[in-house]
């Protein structure tokens, strides 16, 4: 008997042919309602092409029809699992629009309860990249003390997901002493969960052998396409809007922007966009501990007219939300709706990036690389 | 910042159409004339001075009678923010669409930003690679973001705004609003005209 295989390249019945994929938009990995065509030569991804738009709200034109207060239930629906960033971005557009005057105590809610959206935003962010890559257990985890987030932002707004709790001249309703009770009980117990969520994944074997070296983002790149947040950070780029053009209360508090060092990999790999997440959650319950010791007593609410009509003109005003910079450009021509209501979406910004990484990848891996970026689809298609 | 820049482009480029405008409410921005436009973005990305790298978006405004685009550059490094800004005259009825240059192949960030701005506003760049609707779909008829957009009825056979559907309670309370709110207008302008006769 004859065992001696054939070689693959003696066997001419044998040929490799490129194969295109649907991945999406139904797809547990695509975060949502992205289809990425891509066409692959046996498990290489040759080219990808985004399709996106299975979300598309056209959230921009009905802003148009808005008045400025009504325009805030609408943006938060751009990032769903961050919206009080998004709110405090816009608000924060028309206020300087109107040259308002913030009180105190307001600034530093806002800058609470945005520190805490950043948390459990950059938690789903942790728990789905587990799940992307083949781990359930640290989603439950992470799941479990975004639940108190939620709790905390249902007792002061009434919302579990959507708030329209930032205000036109500050916010809605005072926080109650029951409330800063819960986030200091919050704040307390976190750091034992964040040694907890370390243990699980960031130095787990298998998570480090599918994330390092994958899917790394030169320096370059980032500044040609725009990326922001911690897609930029990740790469090693030193740049966050809190500390480099300081917004709200944000100049007066004490916080380190963590960097991609490529201490597992190399520098700007997926290992090192989860991990700058990991640190910044630690980094944002700094901010909230500063927060509940120096908050001030008084108003939330400045005096703001019934009909809110800011002056001809334009405005560019950008953020740091918890997956990039949100910008707001906002065209006003004097009347009571806004003119146009331009959004700049760092998410938009990172699926773009998609089809220039992805050649060249294995298929397993560009589940890491979109991941790694944490898109959420409502702000890619508005 | 501004006047530093408007100055530098003046040096720089012969013949160029460039106003600077600062208003007090807001922010500032520099508006160029479109034959110029591929130049002074060159310009701005590559001179030492000025290193606007990055593209931060597109956005395309239907001002009625004119279409502004306006581009929005960063400095990562001076970090500053720029809006430059060019402003076009909606082609007649029988004209040519409206054709931009691109700069896609300045910056990767304008590739997709501009397919949206040719999405919502029907805006043409010329050169650009690859041209395609980006968040409708691409069969979509119109160009949803300008003042003129009617919804079409039905795409692809399907009822757009089902009757079945809609909140008639909704629509008729809306209805009312907006009659409620005519007759007070009315009333009020009656009543002053009385007030002036007498």
């Amino acid at each position: 008997m004859n065992y001696s295989v054939k070689s693959v390249e003696q066997d001419e019945s044998i040929k490799s042919e490129k194969l295109i994929v649907n991945m999406g938009p139904q797809h547990p990995a695509t975060h949502g309602v992205l289809r990425l065509e891509i066409e692959t030569d046996s498990e290489i991804v040759t080219k990808a092409i985004p399709h996106i738009g299975y979300l598309h709200r056209c959230m921009e034109k009905h802003c148009e029809s808005m008045d400025f207060r009504g325009v805030i239930p609408f943006v938060d629906r751009l990032d769903y699992l961050a919206s009080m960033n998004m709110e405090h971005g816009y608000v924060l557009a028309v206020e300087q629009m109107l040259g308002l005057e913030i009180p105190r105590r307001a600034e530093y809610i806002r800058v609470m309860v945005a520190e805490l959206q950043r948390i459990a935003s950059h938690l789903v962010a942790f728990g789905t990249y587990g799940i992307d890559l083949g781990a359930f257990t640290p989603f439950l985890y992470a799941f479990q003390q975004r639940e108190n987030i939620l709790s905390i932002f249902e007792s002061i707004s009434g919302g579990r997901l959507l708030y329209n709790y930032i205000w036109i001249g500050g916010v809605w309703h005072d926080l109650k002493s029951s409330d800063l009770e819960m986030i200091s009980n919050f704040v307390a117990e976190f750091e034992e969960q964040w040694q907890r969520y370390d243990t699980l994944l960031t130095q787990n074997k298998i998570f480090k052998e599918r994330t390092a070296h994958v899917g790394i983002i030169p320096q370059a790149l980032c500044h040609e396409y725009g990326a922001t947040g911690p897609v930029l950070r990740g790469s090693g780029i030193s740049h966050d809007l809190r500390k480099d053009k300081p917004y709200s209360i944000y100049s007066e508090l004490e916080f380190n922007i963590p960097v991609g060092e490529g201490s597992v990999g190399s520098v700007g790999d997926c290992w090192d966009r989860y991990y700058v997440r990991m640190v910044e959650m630690r980094e944002s319950i700094k901010i909230i501990k500063q927060c509940l010791d120096g908050i001030e007593d008084g108003e939330v609410m400045a005096k703001v007219s019934k009909v809110i009509k800011p002056p001809a003109g334009e405005i560019y005003v950008k953020t740091e939300a918890p997956k990039g910079e949100i910008g707001y450009h906002l065209i006003s021509d004097g009347k009571k709706n806004p003119y146009r209501l331009k959004v700049k979406s760092p998410c938009f910004t990172h699926v773009s990036m998609v089809p220039e990484l992805a050649p060249g990848m294995m298929i397993a891996d560009l589940v890491a690389l979109i991941g790694s970026l944490d898109i959420v689809l409502g702000e890619v298609d508005r | 910042m501004l006047d530093k820049v408007v100055s530098k482009i003046g040096e720089k480029i012969k013949d160029v159409d460039c106003q600077l405008s600062t208003p007090e409410v807001g922010d500032g921005h520099i508006l160029i004339g479109v034959k110029h436009l591929v130049e002074v973005v060159r310009l701005l990305c590559e001179d030492i001075d000025l290193s606007f790298r990055t593209l931060q978006l597109i956005t395309g405004t239907d001002r009625g009678e004119s279409v502004e685009i306006s581009y929005l550059f960063t400095s990562f490094k001076f970090k500053h923010d720029l809006i430059l800004k060019i402003v076009l005259p909606w082609p007649a009825e029988g004209e040519e669409a409206l054709m931009v240059p691109t700069i896609s192949h300045l910056f990767k960030a304008a590739d997709w930003q501009e397919r949206e701005c040719f999405d919502m506003l029907g805006v043409k760049f010329k050169n650009h690679p690859d041209l395609r609707r980006l968040l409708c779909p691409d069969d979509w008829t119109g160009h949803p973001l300008r003042r003129d957009y009617q919804a079409e009825a039905k795409y692809n056979g399907i009822e757009i705004y089902p009757e079945n559907k809609s909140n008639a309670e909704d629509a008729s309370f809306a209805a009312r609003q907006r009659e409620a709110e005519k007759a007070a207008k009315a009333k009020a302008a009656a009543e002053a005209a009385a007030a002036e006769k007498k």
